[in-house]
């Protein structure tokens, strides 16, 4: 399988020729398999114009799904009885989860693949995971943490353990559970263990380091790291910089800011993650590469300039999510390489694509719709 | 309690649309008030048509191909105004909304129909509180306020605030004679009206304006206009609500029998899905077309879809938000898998067709038509409720007459010409708007 060989090189090791002349040929191998085993692919694809065989294509020419199709059809490119497991995105924006089945190529690809990409920046061996969230396993969680949790467990595959710091409270807050994090965390700066601290951006401000901050509890896990997933939208809303975040995490837990991680990724192309490099910007590795399109005339941007973003992929096989339009805005700052010589187009996601704030009369129409569903 | 004074006593305020970032003047409403009451004593010394000799005046100013007014507010309907603000249209609606008298705001005359003599006074102060989605439609309800002598003040909407004083100022530009060669001022008439704006979540404003206010006019979603009737107000104050609702079209048979007639309904259908990028009342979402005739509903979308381009040319589209970019497609993926879907190659426009469709259809706005088939045009009576507000039809005389007694029996309004939707037209929400904007005196 062709994906397979482009987790050979490392994730970033390529330059764009290489990596283009790869990455297309196992797009065409994935794409032809999905043309050929979703018929709702192939007609998609046939209005569109976009016909095997899928020899050097252009990114950008490559049909996309909308991120949100996903809620509405149960897309797939494999039999049935294939299907081993189905992903439900979280869904925090709107109200339905997409779904997304998984075979056991696609599951193993996945796992493969972050694991792929988390040691290019942690390093190979399985670390401890310490999950700040509420355990599923022991707390009645409501559909929030419940996506958040879906989401959490898909970075579980790449921990050698893992372990839940918080509980839900009478209020359905979240709570640090104190006791336990002290202790084991004594036992981590004690033994000077490598563990990573993993939770969602917010959760990870707002209900562990401000409270320990304000108890003057302090740890010193010199030797580990912070990944943290979910993005800024809430934090931007109140104001706190990616700088204050770092900090704040920092000096809580004694953790260097260069190793705090903000990881970005989506259920539709679970797997991989695009990890903040060294001059902050998040890159495309091998298997991956972004477009930036304009929202009007769904052109390709120039790179710099803000638009939707779409993420391209021949990792999912059960599903035809090679090329997918996110609900986010985003832009391509550069293409060349970061200071440890990380290649792949570098971009930053700037938060969620916006509604128009005039809203038209006719949406008594969603509203009758939302009630009478109630 | 912040109050913006945007446009009062004669006098702009509100410059561009920067204004209310740049320390604008604030006012309070008992101010305001004065000024409009003291404002509608020239209304009444003068007659109605003295007034609509005046605001034709205005159109002037408001039509100048190089003006200011036309290169911002074209795009956003300005032009449907001018149609709409024409003196002989304005006598005509003051005649069907007054008894077939306008005169009757004037003096007391005889209503040959009533056999008595009758009077249309003015209620007092209409406050409109304005909406975002169609800006220019408060100047429908405050023509007519006008017209009624009224004193008016207009709470705009904070997307573009800057729209409606930049209209009111033109009527300082006009002096007219009136037959009796009397000199009719503009700026004196339209003294009697306030642009102002506050947050809408002000409540000290919300409330003070409602209680200032003897007719209540709401344009808005459900719940701008559930908050404002919920204000408190004073005895006997008229409420008049222009909430949200929904329009279709439907596409009889008698259209369907050749190309050419589906041709040129499609045409018109691609305009009244166009104009206001949908987000009027008036405005179609579902296009229902009759099944089982020479030119399918499928045949029907695509000619639409070729009409809907061309019409992209004439009325080039407005920038869209990225939300609403992806909604829309998303509806194209869903429909090119599931029906089919015909669209433009940016976001400009989209015909979504799939016969398994039924009902009318969530808007996705932005020029986005549903084409649905139905085997009888009747059976869209059962997607009819007090929501639905106009049902555009192509449909012979006789059969559109049965589709309208039955779709308005269920709470549409009314039943236009396809091509014709977006006209605000009089009775408009079942109201004659004038006829609530006075007291009715008789001798």
């Amino acid at each position: 399988m062709f994906y397979e060989e482009l987790l050979k090189y490392k994730p970033f090791e390529l330059n764009k020729i290489e990596k283009d002349k790869l990455l297309k040929a196992s797009l065409k191998e994935s794409l032809e398999h999905h043309f050929q085993n979703s018929k709702e692919y192939q007609k998609y694809c046939r209005k569109k114009g976009f016909l095997p065989p899928f020899e050097n294509i252009n990114y950008e020419d490559i049909p996309f799904f909308p991120v949100d199709i996903f809620k509405n059809f149960h897309l797939s490119s494999v039999p049935e009885n294939s299907l081993v497991r189905t992903l439900n995105s979280s869904a925090t924006t709107s109200q339905t989860p997409s779904s997304i089945y998984l075979d056991d190529i696609t599951r193993k690809r996945q796992v493969k693949t972050l694991i792929w990409l988390l040691s290019d920046f942690i390093g190979k061996e399985r670390i401890p995971f310490l999950i700040f969230d509420a355990d599923p396993r022991k707390n009645n969680l409501d559909n929030k943490i419940t996506a958040r949790n879906a989401a959490i467990r898909g970075f579980l595959v790449a921990a050698s353990q893992s372990e839940y710091f918080m509980n839900v409270d009478a209020k359905n807050e979240l709570k640090v559970d104190l006791p336990k994090l002290i202790n084991f965390l004594a036992e981590v700066e004690k033994q000077k263990t490598k563990v990573i601290l993993f939770g969602f951006t917010y959760v990870l401000f707002a209900h562990v380091a401000k409270q320990l901050q304000q108890q003057n509890i302090k740890f010193n896990l010199a030797n580990s790291l912070i990944i943290h997933i979910g993005g800024w939208k809430k934090l931007q809303s109140e104001a706190v910089s990616k700088n204050v975040f770092n900090n704040t995490l920092s000096s809580v837990f004694g953790v260097q800011t260069n190793n705090i991680l903000d990881s970005y990724g989506f259920t539709e192309q679970l797997g991989i993650i695009y990890i903040d490099c060294e001059d902050g910007l998040k890159r495309c590795p091998l298997v991956s590469e972004i477009i930036i399109r304009d929202p009007g005339t769904l052109q390709q941007l120039p790179d710099g300039e803000p638009g939707l973003v779409e993420f391209i992929s021949p990792l999912p096989f059960s599903y035809p999510g090679c090329a997918v339009l996110l609900d986010d805005i985003g832009r391509v700052v550069t293409r060349n390489s970061d200071s440890h010589g990380r290649n792949g187009t570098a971009f930053e996601i700037l938060g969620r694509a916006k509604e128009a704030e005039v809203r038209g009369c006719g949406d008594i129409m969603a509203e009758k719709i939302i009630s009478e569903d109630r | 309690m912040k109050v913006y004074n945007l446009f009062s006593n004669g006098k702009l305020y509100c410059n561009d649309e920067e204004y209310l970032s740049n320390s604008p003047q604030t006012i309070s409403l008992k101010e305001i008030s004065e000024r409009v009451k003291v404002g509608q004593g020239y209304l009444r010394k003068i007659s109605i048509d003295d007034i609509i000799t005046c605001v034709d005046s205005v159109l002037e100013d408001w039509s100048a191909r190089d003006g200011e007014i036309q290169k911002q507010l074209a795009p956003h309907g300005l032009n449907f105004l001018i149609y709409w603000f024409r003196a002989s249209h304005l006598r005509q609606i003051s005649d069907n909304s007054l008894l077939g008298n306008r005169k009757v705001v004037d003096d007391f005359c005889f209503i040959p129909s009533n056999n008595y003599e009758a009077m249309a006074n003015p209620r007092g102060i209409i406050a409109h509180w304005l909406s975002g989605n169609v800006p220019m439609l408060g100047m429908l309800s405050l023509i007519q306020g006008i017209l009624t002598k009224n004193a008016n003040i207009l709470k705009v909407s904070k997307e573009h605030y800057h729209f409606i004083p930049l209209l009111l100022n033109s009527f300082n530009k006009v002096v007219v004679k009136n037959k009796s060669g009397n000199e009719i001022l503009g700026s004196e008439i339209i003294k009697s009206v306030a642009a102002i704006y506050f947050e809408r979540d002000d409540m000290e404003a919300q409330n003070q304006l409602s209680q200032i206010a003897d007719v209540r006019v709401a344009w808005g979603n459900m719940e701008a206009v559930e908050t404002i009737m919920n204000l408190p107000k004073h005895y006997g104050t008229i409420d008049v609500i222009f909430g949200p609702r929904t329009s279709f079209m439907v596409v009889g048979k008698e259209f369907l029998q050749n190309e050419k007639d589906a041709e040129q309904i499609a045409k018109k259908a691609a305009l009244d899905g166009s104009l206001f990028e949908q987000r009027g009342c008036n405005s179609p979402h579902t296009v229902f077309v009759e099944d089982g005739n020479p030119v399918t509903p499928l045949q029907f979308a695509e000619l639409l879809s070729i009409e809907m381009e061309k019409l992209e040319k004439k009325i080039p589209k407005q920038p869209i938000a990225s939300a609403d970019s992806l909604k829309i497609l998303k509806y194209r993926a869903e429909y090119d898998i599931k029906g089919e879907a015909f669209y433009s190659k940016g976001t400009e426009w989209s015909v979504l067709y799939s016969e398994d469709d039924k009902g009318l259809a969530v808007p996705c706005y932005n020029r986005t038509l549903f084409v649905r088939p139905v085997k009888d045009i009747l059976e869209v009576a059962e997607y009819c409720n007090h929501h639905t507000q106009s049902a555009g039809a192509a449909l012979s005389p006789e059969r559109k007459k049965i589709f309208a007694k039955a779709v308005t029996s269920k709470g549409v309004d009314r039943v236009p010409e396809i091509g014709n939707m977006t006209l605000y037209e009089i009775p408009w929400d079942g109201m004659f708007l004038m006829h609530q904007f006075v007291r009715w005196c008789r001798l």
